[in-house]
């Protein structure tokens, strides 16, 4: 490797992280802008490797987002995967988006590494915080499967320090 | 495979709290060579064909693989929030190695592979909750003329 290519390499930042988002009130909108900034990616990551590990939910990522927004702003969208209660279709409608993002950051130069991955994920993105908030939300929902979910699915124990109690 | 040091300590402690009950007896044999063994593939990673109903979060069920499936056509519904994908993300090989398994057919190491593979969902459950699905997939096994399996614990 030349003395160029090791400085370029040196500089190359594991992840590129979009920009910041523009509706920082706005969660569900937030999300919806970041998942369309990602689709490229996503879709550069899809043609090299000729597989996808999204696919749980049947919904496209945007459709997800949205899934997710409604249910932020405590409404009861629709489910994702009909027959699948809303704890199923919240926990699928997490792995599926969370597979969008890994896939798509991973497409991008710098060949990131799985922490680097977490910590763009958790650290950077809207959908971390859509996450964090939704376990707020609903770790005490009427609803049994929400409940479950929200308490022991949706974020992993080396993040639990960020969700608030 | 993650080794337990290098675990953050709180999923070091959660797996090393995990019931591990012995076995009464040491069933395992030796047989044939590799070369002229007929091997299936047997993971807990919650894998399923693309379609396929989910696993549910607590499942001692199995699902089937077909042996000419392709990476895209398995998707993954473990529901422990706690493991990296990102591997499995970037190769299925990770945790279903049927690329690895059907090079080592073409090379001649190991004699031919399954009809069909399985897939359990390792979380939720200790041991004793996948022995009535463990037992029936045995039977499975046998009349597909396999002689080893090849255990990928996720």
């Amino acid at each position: 490797m030349s003395a160029l290519a090791h400085f370029i390499e040196d500089l190359v930042c594991p992840v590129s992280f979009p920009a910041a988002p523009a509706h920082a009130d706005d969660p569900g909108a937030a999300l919806a802008a970041e998942v369309a900034s990602l689709a490229p990616w996503y879709a550069f990551a899809q043609r090299r490797s000729g597989r996808t590990t999204v696919g749980l939910t049947g919904a496209p990522p945007d459709a997800i987002a949205v899934w997710l927004a409604t249910l932020l702003q405590g409404g009861t969208p629709a489910a994702l995967r009909g027959g699948a209660a809303a704890g199923d279709n919240l926990k699928l409608a997490v792995e599926d988006l969370k597979a969008y993002y890994h896939e798509a950051a991973m497409a991008q130069p710098g060949a990131a590494d799985a922490a680097a991955v977490a910590r763009w994920f958790w650290d950077q993105t809207s959908a971390a915080r859509v996450f964090l908030a939704l376990e707020a939300l609903l770790r005490d929902s009427p609803d049994a499967g929400l409940r479950r979910v929200a308490r022991e699915y949706l974020i992993p124990r080396v993040q639990a320090h960020r969700v608030d109690r | 495979m993650v080794r337990l040091s290098d675990l953050e300590p709180g999923d070091r402690a959660h797996l090393l709290a995990k019931p591990c009950p012995p076995f009464a007896n040491s069933p395992f044999v030796i047989g044939p060579p590799l070369a002229r063994r007929r091997l299936a593939i047997v993971t807990t990673a919650g894998l399923t064909r693309r379609g396929d109903d989910p696993f549910a979060l607590s499942s001692g069920e199995y699902r089937v693989i077909p042996g000419d499936s392709d990476g895209n056509a398995l998707v993954m519904s473990h529901s422990s929030v706690n493991f990296d994908r990102t591997g499995y993300q970037q190769d299925l090989n990770v945790v279903f190695p049927i690329d690895r398994a059907r090079e080592l057919v073409a090379a001649g190491e190991l004699g031919s592979l399954a009809d069909f593979h399985y897939s359990f969902m390792g979380a939720s459950l200790d041991a004793d909750g996948y022995e009535a699905g463990a037992r029936e997939l045995a039977g499975l096994l046998r009349r597909d003329g396999v002689d080893a399996v090849l255990l990928s614990p996720v």
